[in-house]
């Protein structure tokens, strides 16, 4: 049985829908994540689901008992629902275990209890010993910490993450990320985290939800987002590509490959489009770690020829800007040098080329 | 099946935040309509009463203009109201060039001592100018005033300087307003980044020239706001000049407008009229400084960053620099309060001291039970109705903070109309309107305090907005994911965070309360008499050493109040923004 159960979700804020009849549910002990850019409506799902905001329309269950509905409104204080905000949200006049206990304390939990059950949280984040600090001695990671402990100590069997980890510096943001997963495994709790950081969301997902405009763009496992993305917004959110426009050529029968005659004349094979249509204007999603770049030709079908325009040496690779003719940019990773100017042959894996359905989904948007 | 439990209908909360709790709407309603009558209504019957033969509501009053062509062409109102420009004029001119060099002393220098003198620097703003005046007036009355004895005794002058004058009024009131123009240019002076007169310098421009071309242009905005601030604040000065001028004759609008409203015949339709007259000088003061203050935008280099300020080394002249400010502090306070000390204790004044003359008379009349009356009154319409007041800008500018857009951008400007409305006319506007309700309000203390709330509105909104803006809605949010109820959160987050706000605020309208004249003086009766009307009262028959030790209760609990908060929380300080 899902634990949270999203149906129809809509929230208007004057003229603009933040949320566009969004439904989904998360199972019990999932991480799902909720990605997208600034405005795109997760913050708002969030806030609606813990009752510090109210849809406009829709309903929100929470294991199996309707928080929120056109009848119904349970006040977050009785939804049981634990959650971490973005600022941290610790109270700066109490102390770090003052901030943990808090919980308990209005659950009128006696003392020797709520003395265990704060030593625990505080050792399960790591912070023994700090149980006196005031929140505003303590640094930026610590902080988390205690954020996430004065959630935990409650034991709420759902968790709400709010960009949690996006005012950390990008290493301790790594570091931090890896032990959020673990921690809310730990609790046995069902989560939901949003961040725009597409790689946090990666790390820590059972699920993603990839959200745009208050729709979804697309949900699945971060191997689903990344490697069957439904539509250019996703593949451009998760991961990096290069788009090039092309037409199909010969079409399969859904599930076999397509052929794909781009702007220069080349014919690529590729993967069709996930909505099986197979036919038309598409657009190739190329992932700089499929292309290979040779001086010699290679054998087989997929191989452009090009020139290396551009390079950036990262370490463990370059990066290669490659125009295939008529101005039309792939970029490639390699972990050979080629130098900028050099006739190079770009060999495209056809299993990993993915075509995406072209101006469909925008224009059925627009219709809407 | 557990829908049950704590369902609450959510059909009037669709569509924005949840409310806090069930009837949160519909109380910053109420709250805004109120406060939006009691700012607005007492402007409206002052306008309404200008063009009556009568005050409102009396049985013979008739619509007329006759007010408004008598004041606005008699020659006595005229004069009130010249005397009150060149007044507020002058004063603005003199207290910006003491406040500008002690500024430039403080913030540019290296003068020994000034960060500890600038905080006794600020002190004239704490304390209020009637008691002041009381000061000066022990200090500088002719013959009798400490001075004028002094050099008689001495050098058988008549009289050196006599405060009962025009240059008296501008003394009192030009140390007075160099405090807050002290605090303008020093804020300003010392947010200038020093690199920008660094690069004037290494482009070959001379000090003098850096001063003329970069830093004058730089603050010229505060220089002119600060102007048109001063200006307003001496032209709705009602105290200094009425005690002050009567001797000579001298008045200004806010005197004429006391005298139409209190001396037998009263005319208090001509003082409504005479107080839309100040009302021009406000309302034009308080727009120019608004204008200025907004183009003042585009001087984005005063922005509290960027390198330290340059300071000027002034080799043997900085102990002339600390010497002007010992200097201020001892003309401005210490001298003025001296004298009060020492003339309190005697009968009367009077230029031949002997011992016979010394008394704890004055002091003892402040036991007797009328005294300890206006004590008691003063004390709980400053700590108790300081406290409500308090309470209430606070809950108002939570409710224009949670309501976030609309009624509370209306209610925000709102809030700021009766700082440019001048005491005395704002007390008018007050008197009729509560007059003309059906509730018996008048004569008691319900309607001072309602009328200190109306005339501080607006600080108190400033300032417990900045309090409140500094809280994050995220904070109760979190106690509420904790399990708190929306009471509890308020509780255990808000209010203990609010707290120290709070009680900045609360010290600050003790002490304005507790000086209150300009308000006060046309809304008591016998029940509700202050300390200060008091004071006023034994002032004005002539009583003055009475008056003496009255003012030295009043500038004793303030001094304990400043010495108390500054220790607590570092008001003086905090004022200076260090």
């Amino acid at each position: 049985m899902p634990v949270i159960e999203v149906s129809n979700l809509s929230k208007v804020f004057g003229n603009k829908r933040a949320i566009d009849n969004l439904s989904f549910s998360v199972d019990e002990g999932e991480i799902l994540v909720i990605v997208g850019s600034s405005g795109c409506g997760k913050t708002t799902t969030l806030r609606c689901i813990a009752g510090l905001d109210t849809p406009t329309t829709g309903t929100i269950k929470v294991e199996g008992r309707t928080v929120v509905s056109d009848s119904v409104f349970v006040p977050p204080e009785k939804r049981g629902i634990g959650m971490v905000f973005q600022s941290y949200a610790l109270w700066p006049h109490k102390t770090v275990f003052d901030n943990i206990a808090y919980s308990l304390v209005i659950k009128g939990t006696p003392r020797e209890e709520i003395r265990r059950a704060v030593a625990d949280a505080v050792a399960l984040v790591g912070l023994s010993g700090m149980e006196d600090r005031f929140p505003a001695t303590l640094s930026g990671g610590q902080q988390q910490r205690v954020a996430l402990a004065r959630c935990a100590v409650a034991e709420p069997r759902v968790l709400l993450l709010d960009e949690p980890l996006s005012n950390l510096d990008a290493k301790l943001r790594e570091q931090m990320r890896d032990e959020l997963k673990l921690l809310i495994k730990k609790l046995k709790s069902t989560a939901v985290h949003i961040t725009h950081d597409q790689s946090e969301a990666m790390a820590i997902a059972d699920r993603i939800i990839c959200m745009r405009d208050g729709r979804v763009e697309q949900m699945g496992s971060a191997r689903d987002l990344y490697r069957r993305p439904a539509n250019r917004f996703v593949a451009d959110f998760i991961g990096v590509a290069s788009f090039v426009d092309g037409t199909v050529s010969e079409a399969g029968d859904g599930s076999q490959r397509v052929k794909v005659r781009i702007a220069s004349g080349d014919e690529l094979w590729a993967e069709p489009t996930a909505d099986g249509g197979g036919t038309g204007e598409v657009t190739l999603c190329i992932r700089p770690e499929t292309v290979e770049l040779t001086i010699e030709r290679p054998q087989g079908a997929n191989v452009l020829s090009g020139t290396v325009t551009d390079s950036t040496f990262l370490g463990d690779h370059t990066e290669y800007r490659v125009d295939i003719g008529g101005g039309t940019i792939i970029k490639s990773r390699s972990q050979a040098d080629f130098s900028t100017g050099s006739t190079v042959y770009a060999a495209i894996d056809p299993e990993k080329l993915i075509s995406l359905p072209r101006g469909a989904v925008e224009a059925a948007r627009k219709v809407a | 099946m557990t829908e049950i439990i704590a369902a609450e209908p959510a059909a009037s909360a669709r569509g924005r935040k949840p409310p806090l709790f069930d009837a949160e709407s519909t109380l910053a309603a109420v709250v805004f309509i109120f406060t939006g009558i009691l700012i607005l209504a007492p402007i409206g019957y002052l306008i309404y009463g200008s063009f009556l033969s009568n005050s409102p509501g009396a049985p013979d009053a008739v619509a007329t203009v006759s007010n408004w062509v008598r004041v606005y062409t008699s020659p006595i109102y005229l004069e009130a109201f010249f005397n009150t420009a060149t007044l507020s004029c002058t004063v603005a001119i003199l207290s910006m060039i003491v406040g500008g060099i002690m500024a430039w002393i403080v913030a540019r220098t290296n003068a020994p001592g000034r960060d500890r003198l600038s905080l006794l620097v600020i002190l004239p703003l704490m304390i209020s100018n009637l008691i002041t005046t009381l000061a000066w007036v022990a200090l500088a009355a002719p013959n009798a005033g400490f001075i004028n004895s002094a050099f008689r005794a001495l050098f058988g002058i008549q009289t050196v300087f006599d405060i009962y004058s025009f240059p008296g009024i501008v003394l009192v009131l030009a140390t007075d307003h160099a405090a807050f123009a002290f605090i303008a240019f020093y804020a300003a002076l010392r947010s200038i980044d020093g690199a920008l007169e660094e690069a004037s310098y290494m482009l070959g421009a001379g000090p003098v020239r850096t001063g003329l071309r970069m830093t004058l242009p730089l603050i010229w905005p505060t220089i002119a706001s600060t102007f048109l601030l001063i200006f307003v604040m001496t032209a709705e000065n009602f105290s200094v000049p009425t005690i002050l001028g009567a001797n000579v004759g001298y008045q200004t609008l806010p005197t004429r407008i006391y005298f139409d409203m209190t001396v037998e015949p009263s005319e208090p339709t001509m003082a409504a009229t005479a107080g839309t007259m100040l009302l021009w000088i406000a309302l034009v003061g308080t727009f120019w400084q608004r204008r200025v203050l907004r183009r003042a935008g585009q001087y984005v280099t005063i922005s509290g960053k960027g390198s330290r300020p340059r300071q000027t080394d002034l080799g043997p002249w900085r102990f002339a620099a600390t010497g002007f400010l010992v200097l201020y502090v001892l003309v401005g306070v210490v001298l003025p309060y001296l004298a009060l000390v020492f003339s309190s204790f005697m009968s009367f004044l009077t230029p031949r001291i002997t011992p016979r003359l010394f008394t704890l008379d004055n002091y003892a009349y402040l036991l007797r039970s009328e005294s300890l009356d206006a004590i008691i009154h003063s004390l709980s319409y400053s700590l108790g109705g300081g406290l409500l007041i308090t309470a209430l800008y606070i809950v108002l500018s939570y409710l224009i903070k949670r309501a976030g857009s609309g009624s509370a951008r209306v209610m925000e400007y709102l809030a700021m109309i009766p700082s440019a409305i001048p005491a005395i006319v704002l007390a008018v506007g007050i008197l009729w309107f509560f007059v003309g309700l059906p509730v018996p309000i008048y004569g008691t203390a319900a309607i001072l305090v309602i009328a200190y709330f109306i005339r501080f509105v607006g600080l108190g909104v400033r300032q417990s907005r900045t309090a409140l803006s500094q809280i994050s809605e995220e904070l109760p949010e979190a106690a509420r994911m904790c399990g708190a109820s929306p009471l509890r959160a308020f509780y255990d987050v808000t209010v203990p965070l609010v707290q120290p706000a709070a009680l900045a605020l609360w010290t600050l309208l003790f002490m304005s309360i507790f000086t209150e004249i300009s308000v006060t003086i046309l809304l008591y009766n016998f029940n509700t008499i202050t300390l200060p009307v008091q004071l006023w009262n034994d002032m004005s028959a002539g009583h003055q050493t009475r008056a003496f030790a009255t003012a030295m209760l009043q500038a004793s609990v303030i001094f304990i109040v400043i010495f108390v908060a500054n220790r607590k929380f570092g008001i003086l300080r905090n004022t200076l923004g260090r």
